[in-house]
C-alpha cells in the first residue's frame, strides 16, 4: 500500500453515505499491448535515461541495459559522473503499456464511503439500470434541498 | 472523429489545469466512484438545522483509480498538487451524462508488486450544488 490519500472528510460519517461505482479492473479489462498499439511516444522518437552507478538502482539498471536488453543507445558520461543514454527511435521502450480490453464495466452500488471497505449491495448488469438508480437517488436529494 | 462504443459507460472526462479544457481520460480509468449521502432519514437524524442539513446533503465526494498515462490522465491530473482549480468532471452511460465541479485533492501514484504503474485521486464537488443525470 501507498500512502494515504489527501482526502477532504465528509461531513456525515460513512454508514450514513453509500456509494455508486463503476469498476473495470485491470485483471479482467485491460491486456497487455506493445508500443505501437498505444502510439508510444519513446519508441516513436527515441528517448533519454540519465543512470547513476553510485547507486545499486543505478548499477541494476546499467546491467540490464547493457548486458539484457539488446537496446541500442549512446551513452554520454555527464560531468557530475552520471550516464546519460539516449536511445534511437523504433524500438520498444520499457514500460509495460495496457489497453483497455472494451468489456462492459461492472456497476455497483454500495453501502457506505470509501471509509467503510466491501459491502456491495447491487450489482446491475445493465449500465441503464444503474444510471436510473443513482438519477432517482440525485432526484430525492434535489427535491429536499429545494424545499429546504 | 471519435470513437463509437457501444459499451455502456462511453466518456470520462475531467479539464485540464485551465478549468475548461476537457479531457477524455476514460481510456486510463479502472474504476470511477461517487459517495452521496445514502439518504434524508439519516441525514434528519444526525444534525439539527435545516441549514446544516443542506450542507450535509451537498456533500458528495469522488474517487478515480487508473492506469499511469503520461500523455492522457497524467496531463490532466499532474496539475493537481500545484493549482486548486474546479475542474468539470463529465461522466457519460448509456446516453446520460452527469457534470460536476470538482476538487481535485491528491493524486497518488503507486508501482504493485506485479509492475503495474496505478494513480489514485480523490475530489470533492466543488459548488456544493447536487449532480443531477442530464
Amino acid at each position: 500500500m501507498g500512502r494515504p490519500l489527501f482526502r477532504v472528510e465528509p461531513k456525515m460519517p460513512a454508514q450514513h453515505m453509500q456509494t455508486f461505482k463503476v469498476t473495470a479492473p485491470i485483471s479482467t479489462h485491460r491486456r497487455p499491448a506493445t508500443c505501437e498499439e498505444v502510439d508510444c511516444a519513446h519508441q516513436r522518437d527515441g528517448w533519454k535515461m540519465i543512470i547513476d552507478q553510485s547507486t545499486d538502482l543505478g548499477r541494476q539498471q546499467a546491467y540490464y541495459i547493457k548486458e539484457l536488453s539488446g537496446r541500442h543507445y549512446k551513452a554520454t558520461r555527464l560531468e557530475d559522473g552520471r550516464f546519460e543514454l539516449i536511445f534511437t527511435a523504433g524500438q520498444k521502450c520499457f514500460a509495460q503499456h495496457t489497453v483497455s480490453l472494451e468489456r462492459e464495466a461492472n456497476y455497483l452500488v454500495k453501502r457506505g464511503d470509501y471509509r467503510l471497505p466491501g459491502g456491495t449491495v447491487r450489482r446491475h448488469t445493465r449500465a441503464e439500470d444503474w444510471v436510473e438508480e443513482f438519477s432517482e437517488h440525485q432526484d430525492k436529494l434535489k427535491t429536499i434541498i429545494e424545499k429546504g | 472523429m471519435a470513437k463509437i462504443s457501444g459499451l455502456g459507460w462511453t466518456t470520462l472526462s475531467v479539464d485540464l489545469s485551465d478549468g475548461t479544457t476537457a479531457t477524455d481520460i476514460r481510456n486510463d480509468v479502472t474504476s470511477f466512484e461517487f459517495a452521496t449521502p445514502r439518504g434524508v432519514q439519516e441525514v434528519t437524524g444526525v444534525d439539527k438545522s435545516a441549514f446544516e442539513r443542506l450542507l450535509l446533503l451537498a456533500d458528495f465526494s469522488i474517487t478515480m483509480k487508473g492506469v499511469f498515462n503520461a500523455s492522457l490522465s497524467h496531463t490532466v491530473f499532474r496539475t493537481v498538487s500545484s493549482t486548486s482549480v474546479a475542474r468539470t468532471t463529465s461522466l457519460a452511460i448509456a446516453s446520460q451524462t452527469l457534470a460536476n465541479e470538482c476538487l481535485y485533492t491528491d493524486y497518488s501514484i503507486e508501482r504493485s508488486d506485479e509492475g503495474e504503474l496505478t494513480w489514485e485521486s480523490p475530489g470533492v464537488l466543488s459548488d456544493g450544488t447536487v449532480p443531477l443525470w442530464a
